[in-house]
């Protein structure tokens, strides 16, 4: 087992969230925001992933009686682990991250190019 | 738990870990209340290599390594890429003003003891995992169970690519 | 098609309609007929007859084609039959999303031949339904589409901790929601070919239409209040993307929003109630609430349970347009025409009827009298407003409230069956007016029926087919709305004769029959009657293109045919055990009153359930049968004093109504204003944030002001010595007081800025707020023990 607990992980996750909503509720700057998402990003990953290695996997990715195949087993060769599942998520996440920092980076660019300045408060130009 | 916390204080890795947690809450405080946004950059570049060594207490091995290499090496670049392009070298501080911080803080604040409180008292159902290594369970779900979403990903990532090089580039000058 | 006209709302041109494809005879002749034996008039004779054949083939359970003849009896032995009529108007909307424009006829009949295809198989299956004859019948398909475990016992099985099922249910309702639903959606497709020709925009109506075709079937056919909140939720987005299809009319863009909101007061409510449900049986599933609410749900008391079903309740005044949130309904006739009759009349306010029809068993006594109340109330209150409108489709509105009235009040007095058959017949009849309203409307281009009289020359189909539906909505016996109404007010005068609450329900129900008489024939005679008011209208008037018309004859039919479905034989009230144990609960003494509005089925079902094959009869048949004499005599008087009045004011002139309105001018005011409500709206809830804004700025002017002023000088005068001191001090604290009511001023003022970043913090709030809440509420008893468990409780 790791050298701690589930919920010392499960605490520092939610006071990354917290901070990274501070940032998004107070900062007007747009690149501030995206640090605040990124930050509530890593949350969510810290928590996946801590629960992927803490709780017992879901009993509908295999048969319940292989929750933890064995190396090489004929289970592990179908199912394999179940309990990678919060990592393969978390993978997915970073992955969405990636393309989610790239598509607002350009926004972000183009509200620069045309209202000059990145102020969110500013960007009312879709406004009713 | 504080039978727990006596137990683990002897062990040396808890210091470690208490590190690690330390420089990630310290450095995403930092991201939250910095004046400069180019502070705010580097304690996020803090916070995620933090992230990275909570990974690797969690025995995930590649997500540690795949946090390093995406998050530090590619969107934290591209987060500084963004700060630097959309100020005037001129500008010094950066600024990187913010408003209604008391509002901002309550609520936050609240957001966190909730979740805590929520962490804190639930009794969770803690099993012993076979500690190994999981770069190529990972693997194995991408082509196997997961195949389909990972797909899915890549194209979403192309299309993210492009999209992001439509939206950022210089517009056509119109004579 | 210039948009823009304030006066009618589809905005052709005023001679446009010569450049119809189909307008062949609009010529000055007097009886103008719809381009003679067109083909449009063999294309709706073979509809017609398709329809047919395919209503008896599913009575007869096999489809005989070419000689070949296909098994029906395993019809709805799969879901796919179900999910086919769902997913079709989807896969169509995106069709027409994306492409619609570049296709042939801008792809009007992909929307159009989706959902003719959905009815298709709804004739099969309503067919089928006949056919097997069973009031209990039901068949559900569920998959998990979220499940979550946790460990049991060591070595045990897992625990299943929160699921959320996804599925359909089939039964009777289902399937004759399916029927209206596709039916007058196909016959409004039909219509709009032909009304929304000119508009620039023609695929993306189609493609709304689409959509709200989709959304709506899908809340008759899912099987959890889970999927029926989102679908809910999808019909009220379709109605607000459909309200202000023309969204540069003003007043259009701001009806959306009105609806929109408007429904949003209703549907907390409703969400409310549904986790109250969630909360205490840990059921989704209708069936699932149903049994655990009949096992007493982990002791939820009585009250809470009749508080869930008033929250519920809730969510059907905002969708039926119930008073107090009837607002929108009038404002939402902004939309075009069609969208009037399928959305506004036929289907989606029927919603609200269909939500309180689908959980009748977890409604108690106490709830239904609620609801009976409401009902009764709206049935009245919107047939006086209707009294004095002019604009054809504001009266069409506060009629389709007043109606809806109607259901709710019938349901209320336990009126299951009749209440949802109000539910039928109400559709075919109201959208056979609001179509036939849109017809006239193409022809004369304004809404004011002041500006009509004598079109029933002009347009004899039309006038024909809004006569029978008025003689229907009516009462007027032999035609669908006597047999639904009347099967209501007996139902009505049965509860009240055992339940003095009834009472004044029952006054509303039949004051308001005699009303609804009154006003739709005051609409008919201004409309068609008498001489032409606005000769150049007149003139130009002409009857609709055989693809409006269609619609109209059909409906027209069904208005006079459609009370022979046997649906005291196929709908009764779900055999539910809730009946019973809440008459448990209140104990004997309330037995009488809760056996008056339980209703049918519930504490008499037992019979039934020794065969479930045996057509369902009402056990209270007997005692009721005096009632309903009772009733359909005075439901007959009141309609022939309401009929008759009308005649002799707006057909003979032998009242004078101008007369009647100088001699009452305050009730006359009263009634063109609607009573005020919306005025009352913006004092009750507008006003009152502005007066807490002003009240907290005073605050902090006046008092903290005074305050500091007042410190200021007492600490001068008392301490000299240790002035500076204090100064600081004393000045620091009050100042952050000042600061701390200047910003709760400046964040409450700040409420709605249009920045999301507000929303958020406020939307966080809110969530903090309500798990805290909740947290606390439920949990307090568990707090000494600090055992908080995941499972639900009683798990």
């Amino acid at each position: 087992m790791p050298v701690v607990g589930l919920e010392w992980f499960l605490v520092i996750a939610a006071f990354l969230f917290a901070t990274g909503v501070f940032t998004i509720l107070t900062r007007k700057n747009a690149v501030s925001i995206l640090m605040g998402v990124e930050l509530i990003l890593n949350a969510a990953n810290v928590n996946l992933v801590a629960f992927s290695r803490f709780v017992k996997p879901a009993a509908t990715l295999g048969p319940q009686s292989v929750e933890f195949p064995l190396q090489g087993s004929a289970a592990h060769a179908v199912y394999g682990q179940p309990w990678i599942a919060g990592n393969v998520f978390a993978a997915f996440v970073i992955v969405l991250a990636a393309a989610e920092a790239a598509v607002a980076l350009g926004l972000i660019l183009g509200i620069y190019r045309t209202a000059g300045d990145v102020d969110v408060d500013e960007a009312t130009a879709l406004k009713g | 738990m504080i039978a727990a916390l006596g137990l683990a204080v002897k062990n040396p890795a808890t210091w470690v870990f208490l590190a690690f947690a330390a420089v990630t809450c310290g450095s995403a405080l930092v991201v939250a209340v910095s004046r400069s946004l180019v502070y705010s950059a580097y304690a996020l570049l803090l916070t995620f290599f933090g992230v990275a060594g909570l990974y690797a207490f969690l025995d995930a091995d590649f997500l540690a390594a795949a946090q390093l290499l995406v998050y530090v090496g590619g969107i934290l670049v591209l987060i500084l890429f963004g700060v630097m392009l959309t100020h005037k070298i001129r500008d010094i501080n950066l600024s990187n003003e913010s408003t209604n911080p008391v509002v901002g803080a309550v609520i936050s604040g609240f957001l966190f003891l909730a979740l805590a409180y929520v962490s804190l008292m639930t009794d969770w159902q803690v099993v012993e995992h076979p500690a190994s290594a999981t770069s190529g369970e990972i693997g194995r779900a991408f082509v196997g169970k997961y195949l389909l979403p990972f797909e899915v990903s890549s194209v979403l990532l192309l299309g993210a690519l492009i999209g992001a090089a439509y939206l950022a580039r210089r517009e056509k000058r119109e004579a | 098609m210039s948009h823009g006209h304030d006066d009618h709302g589809h905005g052709a041109p005023a001679h446009g309609a010569a450049g119809h494809g189909h307008g062949s005879a609009h010529g000055h002749q007097a009886h103008a007929a719809p381009a003679g034996l067109s083909p449009g008039l063999f294309v709706m004779l073979g509809a017609v007859a398709l329809g047919a054949w395919l209503f008896k083939s599913g009575v007869d359970g096999h489809l005989a084609v070419g000689g070949r003849s296909f098994d029906l009896a395993d019809l709805f032995d799969s879901p796919w039959p179900s999910l086919t009529i769902l997913g079709l108007p989807l896969l169509a909307a995106f069709v027409q999303a994306f492409v619609g424009r570049f296709l042939p006829r801008r792809g009007d009949w992909v929307s159009t031949g989706a959902v003719a295809i959905g009815l298709g198989i709804s004739l099969l299956m309503f067919g089928r339904m006949i056919g097997i004859y069973d009031w209990q019948f039901q068949k559900v398909y569920e998959i998990d589409w979220i499940g979550l475990f946790t460990r049991g016992t060591p070595d045990g099985p897992d625990v299943t901790t929160f699921r959320i099922p996804m599925g359909i249910l089939i039964d009777n309702v289902t399937v004759i929601m399916l029927l209206v639903v596709t039916l007058v959606s196909t016959l409004v497709h039909v219509f709009s070919m032909g009304y929304m020709s000119d508009d620039p925009r023609y695929s993306r109506f189609f493609a709304f239409l689409s959509i709200f075709t989709f959304s709506m079937l899908g809340l008759v056919l899912c099987h959890n209040v889970f999927a029926l909140y989102m679908f809910w939720e999808l019909v009220g987005l379709s109605s607000y993307l459909l309200i202000g299809f023309w969204f540069e009319k003003k007043s259009a863009a701001d009806a959306q929003k009105k609806a929109f909101l408007t429904n949003r007061v209703g549907d907390i409510g409703m969400l409310l109630g549904i986790l109250l449900l969630f909360h205490f049986t840990g059921q989704l599933t209708y069936t699932g609430i149903f049994e655990g609410v009949a096992q007493g749900a982990n002791g939820m008391p009585l009250w809470l349970l009749t508080a869930a079903g008033c929250l519920l309740f809730c969510g059907a005044i905002g969708k039926s347009a119930q008073f107090p949130l009837h607002i929108w309904l009038p404002d939402a006739m902004e939309g075009p025409t069609p969208v009037s009759a399928l959305i506004h009349a036929a289907t989606m306010v029927a919603a609200g009827v269909y939500l309180v029809t689908r959980m009748f068993p977890v409604f108690t006594p106490d709830a239904l009298v609620v609801v009976a109340y409401f009902g009764g109330f709206t049935a009245i209150f919107a047939a006086t407003i209707a009294l004095c409108a002019n604009d054809i489709k504001k009266v069409l509105a506060y009629s389709t409230v007043s109606q809806l009235g109607y259901m709710i009040m019938g349901l209320g007095a336990s009126a299951y069956t009749y209440g949802f058959f109000h539910l039928w017949t109400h559709a075919f009849f109201k959208a056979c007016l609001f179509l036939g309203s849109g017809s006239v409307i193409h022809a004369v281009h304004t809404q004011d029926m002041r500006e009509m009289g004598g079109l029933w020359k002009k347009m004899p189909i039309t006038f024909v087919a809004m006569l029978v539906s008025t003689l229907a909505i009516a009462g007027v016996p032999g035609t669908s709305g006597f047999a639904s109404k009347d099967g209501i007010l007996g139902d009505l005068l049965y509860a009240a004769q055992h339940n003095r609450a009834f009472w004044p329900v029952v006054v509303f129900g039949f004051a308001g029959a005699a009303l609804t008489a009154f006003y739709m024939f005051r609409l008919i005679f201004m409309t068609f009657a008498g001489e032409p008011r606005v000769r150049e209208k007149f003139d130009h008037a002409h009857e609709s293109p055989w693809v409006m018309a269609a619609p109209l004859v059909v409906l027209g039919a069904l208005a006079m045919t459609s009370q022979y479905v046997p649906f005291r034989e196929l709908v009764g009230p779900p055999p539910s055990a809730a009946k019973k144990a809440i008459a448990l609960v209140q104990g004997p003494s309330a037995e009488p009153a809760a056996a008056a509005h339980a209703g049918p089925g519930e504490a008499h079902a037992a019979p039934s359930h020794a065969d479930p094959r045996r057509p369902w009869h009402d056990p209270l048949e007997h005692d009721k049968h005096h009632a309903h004499q009772l009733a359909m005599i005075l439901s007959i008087a009141v309609a022939a004093a309401g009929i008759g009045l009308s005649c002799f004011t707006y057909l003979v002139p032998f009242i004078s109504a101008p007369k009647i309105a100088a001699a009452v001018p305050w009730a006359h005011s009263l009634l063109l204003n609607k009573y005020y409500v919306d005025e009352f709206v913006d004092e009750l809830l507008v006003a009152p944030c502005l007066w807490l804004a002003r009240f907290c700025a005073r605050f902090d002017l006046k008092v903290v002001d005074f305050c500091v002023n007042a410190w200021g000088y007492i600490v001068l005068a008392w301490a000299w010595a240790s002035g500076l001191f204090d100064n600081k001090v004393v000045d620091g604290a009050v100042n952050g007081t000042a600061d701390v009511v200047q910003s709760a001023g400046a964040s409450l003022s700040r409420f709605q800025t249009g920045r999301v970043r507000t929303y958020l913090a406020w939307s966080l709030a809110g969530v903090l707020v309500l798990v805290g809440g909740f947290h606390i509420v439920t949990n307090w008893k568990h707090f000494r023990s600090r055992n908080v468990s995941t499972a639900p409780p009683g798990k």
